[in-house]
């Protein structure tokens, strides 16, 4: 299997760009399909406290920690990196992967890219998507609706709903739908992998003590999200067989 | 659990007459009374029945979370009619028959049917899609409540 790089990225705060990269490991995980994740919430991190053994924490603005990442590609036994781009970073980053020549070596077929764009239900969200088109072309483009506090989408205006749809053209919808709030919060406090808050499962594997109502709640969410990572065939594009991607 | 589709059963009904029963037989049953409006199990055993609102998360947990405890003590649910859905969903989604059962939690429907049709497949959908509780179906004569067991 070819090294796989799943940038996670949102350019706006506060759409739950992290909160969708841990459903993201988790469905890896249950799907077998070993990982290593790079945190760009650099010094404290975000995403590791929920994937200790699996997350490193990285400082994506400087050059050595950017080698660590790419470097590492082929020489790790573990082909899928998952990185957890900080707010505001995206655009940055993927220009400076860019720089490094990171997408000739996904031109030339050494590497896979999958690009994993958290969006939110804002304007903002549109110009984003337009800034990074550029860099989706013939790639593995999600589009990742995180429903959190909204019921629609742009659905509201005709307008940006259009626009969205000239935007998005070629790329692949994730929609994530909402959670209950007290849900969240009980499995964000519990820092363990929301398959393992489901299981009441506490950080050591022994039993925790968490509400039966609210694992309820999270568990009937994982399940459809794993129905849409499945519908979208997540793990083909993972691996060298792939999905066919269309240009924009 | 005590469950039907429509109001006006006998649901509440049964329900007093097995509190009574436990508390008669030297126990001291936990109550939940799932109607907000009415709340007649909250007047009928002041201190005893807890009123949950199935709309408030925070009363959903209330409810199954306490259900889901080990106790020697009986619990018994009121479930309103417009709860009922709200009320299995619940159960389904939370898987609690399976987890209860792991810690020695026994649940047992009581279901009442009335004359209408769908009242009676309701009853029928709810046992084949919990099979592991135990179920006792009741019907109502005209002038009074008759039980009949069938499992």
């Amino acid at each position: 299997m070819k090294p796989v790089v799943v940038l996670v990225g949102a350019d706006k705060g506060g759409v739950g760009k992290t909160t969708t990269a841990r459903t993201l490991l988790d469905y890896l995980a249950a799907r077998d399909t070993l990982a290593r994740a790079f945190d760009s919430e650099f010094p404290r991190g975000a995403l590791k406290r929920f994937y200790p053994k699996i997350t490193e924490i990285v400082d994506l603005e400087t050059a050595a920690d950017q080698i660590k990442i790419i470097d590492t590609l082929s020489t790790s036994e573990v082909k899928v990196s998952v990185v957890d781009v900080r707010a505001g970073l995206l655009l940055d980053t993927l220009k400076t992967f860019n720089e490094v020549g990171f997408f000739d070596l996904v031109n030339a077929g050494e590497f896979k890219f999958i690009l994993y764009h958290v969006i939110g239900a804002s304007i903002a969200s549109l110009e984003e998507i337009a800034e990074i088109r550029p860099y989706t072309d013939g790639r593995n483009y999600l589009l990742v609706k995180n429903f959190i506090n909204e019921a629609s989408f742009f659905e509201w205006n005709p307008e940006l709903l259009k626009q969205y749809g000239k935007l998005a053209k070629g790329a692949v919808e994730v929609t994530i739908p909402k959670l209950n709030e007290m849900a969240f919060e009980q499995a964000e406090l519990a820092e363990v992998p929301f398959s393992a808050f489901v299981d009441n499962k506490n950080t050591d594997g022994q039993p925790a003590n968490n509400s039966l109502v609210l694992r309820g709640y999270v568990r009937s969410w994982m399940n459809r999200v794993t129905s849409e990572y499945d519908r979208i065939r997540l793990i083909d594009r993972l691996s060298d067989r792939g999905v066919e991607t269309q240009a924009a | 659990m005590v469950a039907s589709l429509h109001g006006r059963t006998g649901k509440t009904l049964l329900a007093r007459a097995l509190i009574d029963y436990f508390i008669l037989s030297g126990g001291k049953p936990y109550i939940f009374d799932t109607d907000a409006v009415e709340r007649r199990l909250h007047l009928l055993f002041p201190g005893a029945a807890r009123l949950v609102d199935l709309a408030i998360v925070r009363d959903q947990m209330a409810l199954f979370d306490t259900l889901a405890e080990p106790s020697c003590e009986i619990r018994i649910v009121d479930i309103t009619h417009q709860s009922q859905r709200k009320f299995f969903e619940l159960l389904r989604n939370t898987d609690f028959i399976l987890e209860g059962r792991s810690r020695g939690v026994i649940p047992v429907i009581f279901y009442i049917p009335d004359v209408k049709a769908d009242s009676f497949e309701a009853g029928v959908v709810l046992r084949d899609n919990f099979p592991d509780c135990r179920e006792r179906l009741f019907q109502r004569a005209e002038a009074q409540c008759a039980g009949r067991l069938r499992l």
